[in-house]
């Protein structure tokens, strides 16, 4: 197997050439129900997992079934296709999956859902399989959780020791989840120098996510009335490039945090900054346009990781536009209100 | 007099066959990974696979060029 970018970039502009298009998004909103939809998937690139999933499950639970499974297969292939430099670039990115799959069985666990309902919100296109995770999902707690991925030797064991003993006094899982990011992005900073210049790309686009969720959490806490002093350098997540630490715990000092905000007037961030309330629009619109950042990078350098990065969001974005279609034609929600709720690019 | 027609004759030759060996590493590996997607472009990529063979055709004229001078 090649490890060199043109022919992994060659095998992704033909995986790209299948993405729908903006029109065909338009004819499947056009579509007067659930069951046509049914019938577009049978000729549509997905068509084979679907054929599989009507083998196990029915309507919109086989499709959206088929769309993830669709896209796990596309991760797996990203990894099959490349080896040496890209491989371990393509593993850390595929990697975010495996915290973001953690991070909703433990709020599953937390929540007390039965381990059927965990899986239905993880989707297993990293390395953590999805038997792997009806084993963690099926935990009776966060310690049995930590337990097997220690024993199956998971580095993300390490964040879940750590914030356990937290987790126990408090029952709070926002120490465990602030936990688990740090460890992934530490990580990520640590591994990256390895792969030189091809890592540039993946360094920009970790920093702005740091920066989104760093200003998430300054606009969360502002609202927050019972907040500790001493408990805000712990929701820092270091990394960034938009804010220090110090600028962090500046921002919640009467004096110096209208000074810090002023000083982010130039950042596309000021304007949810300094809004007043919790915007949930606002907060997906930063995520949005994080997206559109991300899909950028396929128009980006062709004999580099830009094009797989460019297009494994591409992809993810149509799996969820396409399964936002089919909830909407199943609920029978109006195909207007379905084109609102579509992330394109 | 001879020595050097001979040395920019196979310069001439060399060059150009590590030009033409470079391109067509590059393009192999491309369309190796154009046809797993869509093996129906084969013939396109045999096409382009033979073009960087004109920079060794080229090499190969001046080389001649330069050992034929007076």
């Amino acid at each position: 197997m090649p490890s060199d970018y043109g022919y992994i970039n060659a095998r992704i502009r033909g995986q790209h050439s299948r993405l729908m298009k903006q029109g065909a998004y338009e004819e499947l909103l056009a579509l007067p129900g659930f069951l046509p939809m049914e019938k577009w998937m049978e000729s549509s690139p997905y068509s084979r997992q679907w054929q599989l999933a009507r083998a196990r499950y029915q309507g919109l639970e086989a499709l959206e079934w088929s769309l993830e499974k669709n896209f796990c297969q596309t991760t797996e292939l990203l990894l099959k296709i490349a080896e040496g430099r890209p491989h371990h670039l393509i593993a850390i990115i595929l990697r975010r999956w495996d915290l973001s799959n953690l991070i909703a069985v433990a709020r599953g666990i937390h929540g007390g859902w039965s381990s059927a309902e965990i899986l239905k919100s993880v989707l297993p296109a990293g390395s953590i399989s999805e038997v792997k995770l009806q084993e963690l999902a099926s935990q009776p707690d966060l310690a049995g959780l930590a337990d097997t991925l220690y024993t199956w030797g998971d580095d993300f064991y390490q964040p879940f020791k750590q914030a356990l003993e937290e987790y126990q006094k408090e029952k709070d899982l926002a120490p465990v989840e602030l936990e688990l990011y740090k460890y992934y992005y530490s990580q990520v900073f640590k591994k990256l120098p390895l792969w030189g210049g091809d890592s540039d790309s993946l360094k920009g686009l970790f920093q702005r996510e740091i920066d989104i969720l760093n200003v998430k959490a300054l606009k969360r806490l502002k609202e927050k009335k019972d907040l500790k002093p001493e408990s805000i350098p712990e929701y820092f997540i270091p990394g960034g490039t938009l804010l220090s630490r110090e600028t962090f715990i500046r921002f919640f000092d009467r004096k110096e945090g209208p000074k810090v905000l002023a000083s982010l007037k130039w950042s596309p961030y000021y304007g949810y900054l300094s809004g007043k309330g919790s915007d949930q629009r606002t907060e997906e619109n930063l995520e949005q346009e994080h997206f559109r950042e991300l899909s950028k990078l396929y128009q980006g350098n062709p004999l580099g990781i830009d094009l797989v990065l460019g297009f494994l969001w591409q992809k993810y974005y149509e799996v969820i536009n396409l399964r936002l279609v089919a909830r909407g034609k199943f609920y029978g929600i109006s195909g207007d209100q379905i084109r609102d709720q579509l992330l394109l690019w | 007099m001879v020595i050097w027609k001979a040395l920019g004759a196979a310069l001439a030759i060399g060059i150009s066959a590590f030009a033409t060996a470079w391109a067509q590493s590059r393009i192999g590996s491309a369309a190796a990974g154009a046809m797993a997607e869509k093996p129906e472009i084969g013939g396109v990529m045999i096409v382009l696979e033979a073009l960087p063979e004109t920079i060794i055709i080229l090499g190969f004229v001046i080389a001649i060029m330069i050992v034929g001078m007076k």
